[in-house]
Formats: C-alpha cells, sequence, structure tokens
C-alpha cells in the first residue's frame, strides 16, 4: 500500500491549514456569530424533528417502567393490558404534561416581581463537555443576552446567544457558568459563588465561603442579587455536603441544584423586573 | 453529490447529538455520536471522506456549543484522517475492526481534547473526560452496530452509479 502517495500528502497539507486555521481562531477567541447563526437556522427544523422524538423516547422510556409495574401487579388481566397501554401512554403523557404546566402556571402566578416569558427546550448542547440549551423564543420575542432563565424548581441558567427565534441558554451546571449566591438560612447569610463542577458534573460548588462561615447540609442556596446578570432571591439548590479548601482559609459547599436539568422541557425568561429593587 | 450525502449525513448527527442522544443518555454520561460517525464513516469512505466528516461535523459542533472553539472540529478532523487510513484493511461487513476502532477512537477523543484543554488552558474539564471513559465506550459500543450498517448500506447503495 502506498501511504505517501500524491494524495495523501494534499490532504496532509489540508489537515495542517484547517488545524492551523482552528488553532489560531481559538486562541483569538473568535466565536464566528454569523456562522454559528447560519449553523443553528439550518440544525433549527432538524432539531424540532428530532425533539419530538426525543421526547418520545423519554416518555417512552417513563412509560415502560411503569407498564413493568403495572404487568407485575396484574399478571392475570394481560390481554386487557394490551388494549390499554396506548390509552395509558397517552394519558400518562397528558397527565405529566398537564402536571408540569400547572406546576410553571402557579409559579408564573405566585412570581411578580418579574416579568417573564415561557419558552419550550428544543434542543441541547451537542458538544460533550459543557451544558447549554436551545430555546424557542429569540430575539424577535423580546429575549437578549444575560437575561435569567428559571423554572418553578428554580435557577436555570442565562442566555448567552440570541438569534431570530431562538436562544442559547448557558445551563448553571457549565464549568464556565457562575452565579453569586447566599445561604438563604436567617442565622447565615453566608455569601459565595457557585459555579459547575466538571468533576462532579451532577452537582454544583458553591466557593469563596470563609472558614468558619456557617454553612451546614440541608441549608438551600440563592442567589444574592450581586453578580448583574441574576436578581436576589432565585433558588439554586441545597447543600449536600461541605468541604475545606486545600489553601485553608476557605472551604467549599457541594449543592444539589433545585433544578432537574436532564428533564427540562420548558422554562422561564425572566425579561425584566415588575417591582425595581431599590437600594 | 457523494460530498453533499456525508455532509447531509453529518448535519443530522449534530442534530440528533443535540436532540435525541441526551434523552438516551443516563447517569450524566453523554455518548458522543458525531464522533462515532466520523470513526465509522471514515473506515468504510477512506481517508478524505473521514477528513470531510470530521472537519464539518466538529465545526457544526464547536459553532453551536458554548465550549473552547475547535476541540471538537480538531479532534475529529485527527481521528477521520487517522481512522480513514485503515479503510483498506477492514473486512466490510465483520464487526470486529469498527468495534476496535470505536473503542481506539473513543480513548484518542478523550486524548485528543484533554490535550486541546490543556493548550487553552482549561485543565479543570480534564479528568471528567477520563472518569466517563468506560460508560462512554460502552454507549458508543452500542451505538456502532447500526451506524456501521447504516454506511454500509449506502455505500453499496452507491456502488453501480460511482461506475468504479
Amino acid at each position: 500500500m502506498r501511504w505517501f502517495d500524491k494524495k495523501t500528502v494534499v490532504l496532509c497539507v489540508l489537515f495542517l491549514t484547517v488545524f492551523l486555521l482552528v488553532v489560531s481562531a481559538a486562541r483569538l477567541q473568535n466565536r464566528y456569530p454569523l456562522m454559528s447563526r447560519l449553523a443553528a437556522a439550518v440544525l433549527t427544523p432538524f432539531d424540532y424533528v428530532f425533539s419530538g422524538l426525543a421526547g418520545g423516547i423519554q416518555t417512552g422510556t417513563l412509560f415502560t417502567r411503569d407498564l413493568a409495574t403495572v404487568y407485575r401487579e396484574n399478571q392475570n388481566l394481560r390481554a386487557e393490558n394490551q388494549e390499554l397501554r396506548h390509552v395509558v401512554f397517552q394519558l400518562t403523557e397528558k397527565a405529566a404534561e398537564n402536571e408540569r404546566l400547572q406546576a410553571m402556571l402557579e409559579f408564573r402566578t405566585k412570581t411578580v416581581a418579574f416579568q417573564m416569558k415561557a419558552a419550550a427546550v428544543i434542543g441541547r448542547d451537542p458538544g460533550t463537555l459543557n451544558h447549554s440549551l436551545l430555546i424557542n423564543q429569540g430575539a424577535s420575542d423580546g429575549i437578549r443576552v444575560n437575561m435569567p432563565v428559571v423554572t418553578h424548581q428554580g435557577l436555570v441558567g442565562h442566555v448567552i446567544e440570541v438569534f431570530g427565534g431562538t436562544a442559547k441558554v448557558r445551563l448553571l451546571l457549565d464549568a464556565n457558568s457562575s452565579a453569586a449566591a447566599m445561604v438563604q438560612r436567617p442565622q447565615s447569610r453566608a455569601v459565595g459563588i457557585v459555579e459547575g463542577n466538571p468533576a462532579q458534573p451532577a452537582l454544583l460548588r458553591m466557593k469563596n465561603l470563609l472558614r468558619d462561615s456557617d454553612v451546614i447540609k440541608g441549608d438551600k442556596i440563592m442567589t444574592s442579587g450581586l453578580g448583574g446578570i441574576y436578581p436576589k432571591g432565585l433558588l439554586i439548590g441545597e447543600v449536600v455536603d461541605v468541604v475545606d479548601d486545600d489553601g485553608g482559609l476557605l472551604k467549599n459547599a457541594m449543592i444539589r441544584s433545585a433544578v432537574d436539568f436532564s428533564r427540562l422541557e420548558e422554562v422561564f425568561v425572566i425579561t425584566g423586573e415588575r417591582t425595581p429593587v431599590r437600594p | 453529490m457523494k460530498i453533499l450525502m456525508w455532509l447531509f449525513g453529518m448535519l443530522l448527527s449534530v442534530s440528533l447529538q443535540s436532540t435525541v442522544i441526551p434523552a438516551i443518555s443516563a447517569g450524566g454520561v453523554q455518548p458522543d455520536f458525531v464522533m462515532v460517525v466520523v470513526v465509522l464513516a471514515a473506515l468504510t469512505g477512506g481517508r478524505e471522506t473521514g477528513v470531510l466528516c470530521g472537519v464539518f461535523g466538529g465545526l457544526l459542533q464547536d459553532l453551536l456549543s458554548v465550549g473552547p472553539f475547535g476541540v471538537h472540529t480538531l479532534t475529529k478532523m485527527t481521528l477521520g484522517l487517522l481512522m480513514g487510513f485503515y479503510e483498506r484493511k477492514v473486512n466490510q461487513g465483520n464487526l470486529l475492526l469498527p468495534m476496535m476502532a470505536i473503542v481506539a477512537g473513543t480513548v484518542g477523543s478523550g486524548v485528543l481534547s484533554a490535550l486541546f484543554l490543556l493548550a487553552y488552558g482549561l485543565a479543570g474539564a480534564i479528568p471528567a473526560l477520563f472518569l466517563r471513559m468506560v460508560p462512554v465506550t460502552a454507549y458508543h459500543l452500542l451505538l456502532a452496530a447500526p451506524v456501521y450498517a447504516a454506511l454500509l448500506w449506502l455505500k453499496r447503495l452507491q456502488a453501480p452509479k460511482m461506475g468504479g
């Protein structure tokens, strides 16, 4: 086999050219917003189609689990079950949707301080290193960069890129994400920074806590309003562990997020405050 | 026409990666479907196809991801080129070598990503890459069989039209 024929040399030169171009683009931190928009625009129709399929898979997974339980409990009703499967499938999906939307509606009704816009999740980060979402509300709907994104469970993240009819949201789980936070307990009110934790992707980390800060397991953590992006009082999660920092003066709190990021289907984007926060 | 078909395939792969793949991930472990397609495309179509799919698929991932720009492009392009050299060694239809290539590709992808992240000063994300390597490899092996079968089918479909 000839490994170094003319074709191979041309391919290697092409390879090196692309390599050098990408490396130089990365060093300049050039994100090519126009190309990003174009790529998002091309992929959005496919994402819409496949997100329906993904929803079906998730619902199907839940449905299969439910069926397994029903099957064990009702072996003598197998024949009837066949007929009921389809009905249960549809009812389960409707009930789940109803429950979700009701919770979102209650949250919106109770949260009068903020103006919010509902959005559906239509895609997730195609990379495996980062955590972001694509939502179906964009610049034409009044969405702007840095707007906080929440659900009835708590803080989800913030908008980092806006297209015509869609927007990209960086999740709080992402390693590059951070939010000024504080302990909700009145006796503590310790402040710190909550960020993504690449070593344990399922947990968040609250850093910059003084060693003698009053932080214990079970403490609720919320935004402090100091960072400039997130308003005060949005629930982030609950402390599950407190560990001393290697340096000696500080400690970290490991936080389980209040939001189940793997099952996000609808979110709210906070577009403004009804009652401006007075100093 | 053949190039357009590959580009369209990668477009679908990236879309699946951002929509369907998260739905079948478990325990925070998410397979890299685009990498699986690039490795197997290189094995069935050769190094030119490998590099083409790697550059296009990786570039789309980089453009749509919030991570450091270039990691996906460089990793997939390199894998596409290296795996393409083994095209003629593969007994088309036998799954053993493609499966071995997927394992090597997963490890290689992890190492290359780690090197690029290190070069970008983002060493903090590296441990997570290797902690998840075993379950991710298992996921990739599961995805490989249907993807490889689909690529072989497409190749056979094209063969008479190519005219040798």
